[in-house]
């Protein structure tokens, strides 16, 4: 059976988690989205930071997008997100450790509609000839710094984009749920990258020392239209959606 | 149409050590029992850090093991990972000559370029650049084998004049193979007068359109080796039972095991993108719809079973038709995975085994154990391509 999380979501949630508010049916369409992402292996240690209804990918990895929001319902936002890739069940599912937002409005709507565990900050995207950089900044400080080096480009066809799964607190249900978001993107434009991490805070992402990173995996810079439909499925973050048959006794 | 079994060696956790020795203790009992009843290959993957998964990291060894205790099953490498950055591809060449010399000449050689982040990752391969190494290391290995002196420069490898030895026992070589998963990979097949040895668990429909393409191509291909190896083989699971329901309920349970193992690991295009990978592998059809798809996946018991058809587990007669359709496709071997993770117990995979050869095996035309046709071809000048 593959391993499963062990975070203890009672104390994390203590920590500050979104309210969720319940299913809506509105799609919020995000046009001209420019998105940095990074994907980075990491120590194996950081599955204490999934829950249990989460298994880690093999190998262990995190993911962080940068976003800059020019056109959305709410009005132009910045949303910084770091990730641990797990899955959920067999489907890969990005564990959202914190949301940076730079709008009170769409923290507000981003926590009520999707579970971001959202807080303020904000996030600034360069782009250069050979690089894009993105440093994220959280009351004042340095929350991280990075970069997508060597520009190449690429179709938009190949990015595997990852849904995130967000822990929240369902007001409906009256429990801690795991609500998965899945954004689909037409992409205008796209490129990939090697991956540089300048600088990271773990407190600010929550990871309490348990972030080791091992290397750099890969990089992608994109312009899109993002589409962020209403959640489909709302799990239980302490149990399994599937298991695996077990084995023969 | 021929038959042949496949081993990924799944070892679920808790590890211990004797677990794993139980795994392959009988995977070895399994292949004695295959050569007995007839199947006529045995592949075993190259892979590794796949955890649960496969922990077969050195199928040559395994696969040596398989010859010493049968007579007449072919081992399959299938595949080597042909990555000079994983494997020296004058290792390649050595180890497979010496495995051919010490089953009789019993070796079939499957190539392939991985398709995961996990082992990419750790051997600093860039997926970008896989297929072309792998075209690099499929030309050299049959000249390593025939060539008295061998020496080549390329991109990714090169070797200066030297005399590989062994060689091996089958005259000019043993049989090559290609992975096919990533669409468009049968080109790369037929165009090199490769076996297609199918690894995915795509739909009857999808593997027919790629059979034709192969089959067309392969008629006027440039062989990368001494000879054409025409070949289309499908991979399976294989659950027989003379109770349907029974047969379909166990086959599902390890095939659905099979797929949640393999769903955990990051595949190269989960996360570089890349035009060298289009699909990410076996992990499209194992995360599919069962519906669409051709994977059984865990259901809920109020829901039963929801099987596609094209999937070897039932009773007799399902088995039979679910091998018609695949025949129609144009495959002409199908490699069966007898268990994922010791999800069924080895009695019930054995009487699998014996019930499928008993019945089922006799309803399809079998000829003598041959060599994969042979078209004979002008050698290659030495020095590589």
């Amino acid at each position: 059976m593959p391993v499963l999380g062990t975070l203890d979501i009672r104390k994390w949630a203590e920590g500050g988690i979104a309210v969720y508010a319940g299913k809506d049916d509105e799609s919020w369409v995000l046009k001209n989205t420019e998105l940095l992402s990074l994907s980075i292996e990491i120590q194996p240690q950081a599955r204490t930071l999934l829950p249990p209804g989460m298994h880690p990918s093999i190998p262990l990895c995190m993911v962080f997008s940068i976003a800059r929001y020019p056109d959305t319902p709410v009005g132009p936002f910045t949303l910084a997100q770091g990730m641990i890739v797990g899955r959920i069940g067999v489907h890969p599912r990005g564990f959202a450790l914190k949301s940076l937002v730079d709008s009170e409005t769409a923290r507000r709507e981003l926590a009520a509609r999707w579970g971001f565990p959202v807080s303020p900050g904000e996030a600034k995207i360069w782009t250069q000839y050979d690089r894009v950089r993105a440093e994220v900044r959280a009351d004042g400080e340095v929350a991280l710094a990075c970069e997508l080096l060597d520009r190449g480009p690429i179709e938009g066809s190949d990015i595997e984009s990852l849904a995130s799964a967000n822990l929240a607190y369902s007001r409906a249900e009256d429990k801690l749920v795991l609500i998965q978001v899945e954004p689909q993107y037409e992409y205008h434009k796209a490129e990939r990258g090697r991956p540089r991490l300048l600088s990271f805070d773990q407190a600010v992402w929550r990871t309490a020392g348990q972030v080791h990173f091992a290397q750099g995996i890969a990089a992608t810079y994109a312009v899109s239209d993002m589409t962020l439909p209403p959640p489909r499925y709302i799990i239980d973050p302490e149990r399994p959606s599937s298991q695996m048959p077990q084995p023969a006794a | 149409m021929k038959f042949g079994i496949f081993y990924e060696i799944s070892v679920p956790r808790p590890w211990s050590r004797q677990a794993e020795k139980k795994v392959y203790d009988n995977a070895l009992e399994q292949v004695k029992l295959a050569d007995e009843l007839g199947f006529e290959y045995v592949w075993a993957v190259e892979h590794h850090f796949l955890e649960e998964y496969s922990h077969c990291s050195a199928p040559e060894v395994f696969l040596t093991a398989c010859a010493m205790v049968t007579k007449r099953i072919r081992v399959g490498h299938g595949i080597v990972v042909c990555l000079p950055p994983v494997n020296n591809p004058v290792r390649i060449a050595e180890r497979r000559a010496t495995m051919d010399i010490v089953s009789g000449g019993r070796l079939d050689v499957g190539t392939g370029r991985s398709g995961t982040w996990v082992e990419m990752g750790a051997f600093g391969v860039n997926p970008d650049d896989t297929k072309k190494m792998w075209d690099e290391v499929v030309h050299c290995l049959p000249k390593m084998w025939t060539q008295e002196h061998f020496s080549y420069e390329g991109r990714y490898w090169s070797l200066p004049p030297r005399v590989v030895i062994p060689k091996p026992y089958q005259e000019p070589h043993p049989p090559l193979w290609v992975a096919v998963t990533s669409p468009g990979t049968e080109v790369d097949a037929g165009e090199r007068g490769l076996g297609c040895l199918g690894l995915t668990f795509g739909s009857v429909a999808q593997q027919e359109e790629r059979g034709k393409t192969y089959r067309k191509l392969i008629k006027n291909c440039e062989p990368v080796g001494e000879f054409v190896n025409e070949h289309i083989s499908a991979l399976n699971f294989l659950y027989c039972h003379q109770d349907n329901a029974e047969g379909v309920r166990t086959g599902q349970r390890f095939a659905s095991a099979f797929g949640y193992l393999a769903a955990m690991l990051l595949s190269a295009r989960d996360v570089y993108p890349t035009t060298a990978y289009k699909t990410a592998g076996l992990l499209p059809g194992l995360r599919q719809d069962p519906k669409k798809g051709s994977v059984p996946k865990p259901q809920s018991a109020s829901e039963g079973p929801r099987v596609p058809e094209s999937i070897t587990i039932g009773d007799p007669d399902r088995v039979e038709k679910a091998l018609r359709r695949w025949e129609s496709a144009g495959v002409d071997t199908v490699n069966f995975i007898l268990n994922a993770a010791e999800t069924v117990p080895q009695a019930e995979v054995l009487a699998s085994m014996r019930l499928f050869a008993k019945e089922v095996m006799p309803r399809f035309q079998r000829g003598p154990i041959v060599r994969p046709s042979t078209v004979e071809v002008a050698a290659v000048a030495a020095g590589g391509r």
